[in-house]
């Protein structure tokens, strides 16, 4: 670990920056990254050699699309329907938002799934003189859980499929199940802790008045854009086109990163949307933290760092596999709450790929260990998930003050059980696959 | 009703008023009673308490939307008494009565545009404050399908508000300056008539309008713009202004060292005689014909008790 000192000290204190938010991300992983460079810890030309550009292709391609799609009225629709669906019933609302939740946030980034999520829950939710809170708290929760689904659900799962090379099919026919299990068991302790607040409302006229009144309000409102049908459906056809080409990468030999990017510039294209524009939607500081980060971690991973953490730490669990999976999906989980579980993935890949190394674990079930842990920890509290911090904010702004209290107290449990839950897939997986 | 219930359903009906106008709040409310009545789940002796209590609701609210009072006082006298009827017959009939009351909205307000879109012309300047839905709509029409050239001066307020009006406008390519309210001084000289709703005119000739639109319609009368009023009959109320309930809103604000209570009223109200052409879905009255009816001692009602001009 010669010379390791100093990449380790601006490594800490960049986590230190990124956890209590100092500075600006971004700024806060490029200054590290600066200072190294400065004081020729490394080249520019080595630093760029760290950066795994098919994760940050994968980022751009589908910010690219999620900000056309978002530009067409395609969410605002369907979160009216939605809104149409559940007729007013808590029950439902409950319910419905959170399919529809998990489904957007499997294929789209989690962020953008509360941005088009949470307004429309807070206006139905309010209106009808239900408590917001638990409908915000539920949707943030289930948009973390339904992430983990996919390869382009979550950042950990984008870090980890890019640098590993694990297919689009592999996270969905390996985390699908369970990611499924756990969205129904946070539902239900939704519903059990909170049953006296979904009781029907269908003999209440005055209150299906209101209901249907609110309605009016929520289309009016979010459906105001007028809708281009022929722009709509080229969003979408794109969109369906970029999971066809994820979904057949073992056969297209595409990575992902390149089917994004390509699908993005095929819609720049024949939508003929004002690209400068377009590019204004991207969120380029994330981009650059990611970039920033790569580096920092690739120069840890040089001066031999991560080699002497993997040894220290995480191999002196011992050699038996159900104990190295359960530690690292439940480190993983309980890191992911307190810690960005953007960089704590990219810290942890060379660690596990250390691990297998020593302890080979059969069907990437530690990958899928970290992906579990990473993901579903960042519910554990309101600062570990970028879509948690969003979607409070935005609470905010509609006048719901939502504090870290507020917020553990449904979050931890459910973590818990959610971590459970993965914890016991992953052993079951692992009984068979031995 | 749970008092709860009773302010939520007051305070949507107040929000929706303010954003898209009486006539239009009318409509929805009247829509949104149907597809409740079609929902409701319960037993026959209940369910006209449940009509009646939310007819009570609906006629309290605050402020009064005349047009849906109207309508439903209309709604209470025909749907009567039927005892031997089933759950089902009286549901049925419930809603046969609010689709005819919805049919006679939407046909009055059609109406008002229809004469409404006579008073555009070519090359006009309109200077609009909070106009509702409908009267939108009417500016559209006249660019879109009349094919007439106007401008527009938008007085900007509450950008939720304005917003839309903005949004509509530029859709229909209709060529607009958006000021804000307070600056409208410098621009009088540039419109040439002033387009504004209602909520309700009320018996002592009072226009109930949005508010702010009290001082622009006063610098506008004293700068002789013509000032038109778009309001269908139902809009004419039997009570007078001291008894449209107003709402007065108490707010406490801090802006860094200095906590204060901000005191705010959904509407202004606005004499009738500063008003230079008033639009019902009878025709245009001029300021004469206003002003002969302002004097009439008995005004001629309808059945739903609203004035017939």
């Amino acid at each position: 670990m010669e010379g390791a000192l100093l990449p380790i000290v601006v490594f800490l204190a960049v986590y230190v920056a990124l956890t209590f938010e100092l500075v600006n991300k971004a700024v806060a992983a490029l200054l590290g990254v600066m200072i190294l460079l400065v004081l020729h810890v490394v080249s520019e030309h080595q630093a760029v050699e760290f950066i795994d550009f098919e994760t940050i292709m994968l980022l751009l391609g589908m910010m690219s699309i999620v900000a056309i799609l978002r530009k067409s009225g395609f969410f605002s629709i369907v979160s009216v329907r939605i809104a149409e669906m559940t007729q007013g019933s808590p029950l439902k609302i409950l319910i419905l938002f959170s399919i529809v939740t998990a489904v957007l946030s499997a294929f789209l980034d989690n962020v953008t799934t509360v941005l088009i999520i949470i307004p429309i829950i807070i206006e139905l939710t309010a209106g009808m003189g239900l408590d917001p809170k638990m409908f915000v708290i539920s949707q943030a929760i289930i948009s973390n859980i339904g992430g983990t689904a996919t390869l382009i659900g979550d950042p950990p799962n984008i870090i980890i499929g890019s640098k590993v090379g694990l297919t689009f099919n592999q996270f969905m026919l390996n985390l699908t199940l369970p990611v499924m299990v756990c969205i129904a068991a946070a539902l239900v302790y939704i519903w059990a802790t909170n049953r006296d607040k979904f009781k029907p409302i269908d003999t209440n006229l005055a209150k299906l008045f209101s209901v249907q009144l609110l309605l009016e309000k929520i289309r009016y409102h979010f459906l105001d854009t007028k809708i281009d049908k022929l722009f709509l459906t080229k969003g979408l056809v794109c969109l369906g086109l970029a999971i066809v080409l994820f979904v057949t990468q073992t056969i297209t030999k595409l990575s992902p990163g390149v089917v994004a990017v390509f699908v993005a510039m095929i819609l720049f294209v024949i939508t003929r949307i004002d690209v400068e524009a377009m590019l204004e939607e991207i969120e380029w500081s994330t981009l650059l933290f990611f970039t920033g980060l790569f580096i920092l971690v690739g120069i840890l991973e040089e001066k031999g760092v991560i080699e002497w953490l993997a040894e220290n730490i995480f191999m002196r669990v011992g050699d038996n596999p159900y104990v190295i999976v359960l530690t690292v999906l439940w480190v993983s989980g309980i890191a992911s709450g307190f810690l960005d579980n953007i960089p704590f993935t990219i810290t942890m890949i060379p660690i596990v790929k250390l691990m297998l190394e020593s302890n080979p674990i059969p069907n990437n079930i530690l990958w899928w260990a970290l992906s579990l842990g990473a993901c579903l920890g960042g519910n554990l509290t309101m600062i570990g998930a970028s879509a948690n911090i969003v979607s409070i904010g935005m609470a905010k702004k509609f006048g719901q003050e939502i504090s870290f209290l507020d917020f553990a107290r449904k979050s931890v449990v459910i973590t818990l059980i959610t971590l459970v839950i993965a914890s016991g897939y992953l052993t079951l997986y692992l009984w068979i696959s031995l | 009703m749970k008092t709860e219930d009773r302010e939520i359903l007051c305070s949507l009906i107040r929000d929706h008023e303010d954003t898209v106008g009486s006539s239009r709040v009318t409509m929805m409310a009247i829509k949104a009673f149907i597809e409740s009545i079609k929902q409701v789940r319960c037993r026959v002796e209940e369910v006209r308490e449940l009509y009646s209590e939310l007819s009570e609701a609906i006629k309290n609210t605050e402020p009064k939307v005349i047009p849906l009072i109207h309508l439903i006082e209309e709604f209470e006298k025909e749907i009567g008494e039927a005892p031997d009827a089933s759950i089902d017959q009286i549901k049925d009939q419930a809603i046969r009565i609010l689709e005819e009351k919805h049919h006679k909205i939407i046909t009055k307000t059609g109406k008002v545009i229809e004469h409404g879109l006579t008073c555009i012309s070519e090359g006009d300047v309109i200077i609009v404050h909070t106009i509702s839905y409908d009267v939108t709509n009417m500016l559209k029409l006249a660019k879109e399908v009349l094919q007439k050239t106007f401008k527009v001066i938008v007085l900007k307020q509450d950008l939720a508000k304005t917003r839309r009006l903005i949004k509509s406008l530029s859709a229909a390519g209709i060529d607009m300056e958006i000021i804000p309210e307070y600056s409208l001084n410098h621009y009088i000289d540039q419109g040439n008539k002033v387009f504004m709703g209602a909520l309700s005119i009320t018996e002592d000739m009072k226009v109930i309008s949005a508010i702010g639109s009290a001082n622009i319609v006063s610098l506008c009368h004293l700068s002789n713009l013509p000032v038109y009023l778009f309001a269908n009959t139902l809009k004419f109320s039997h009570r007078p202004s001291s008894q449209q309930r107003i709402h007065r809103k108490v707010e406490s604000k801090t802006h860094g060292d200095l906590s204060f209570q901000l005191i705010t009223h959904s509407h202004d109200t606005v004499d009738l005689k500063q008003v230079d052409f008033l639009i019902t879905e009878d025709g245009i009255m001029d300021k004469t014909a206003i002003s002969e009816f302002i004097k009439a001692p008995g005004k001629k009602r309808d059945s739903s008790g609203s004035i017939v001009v």
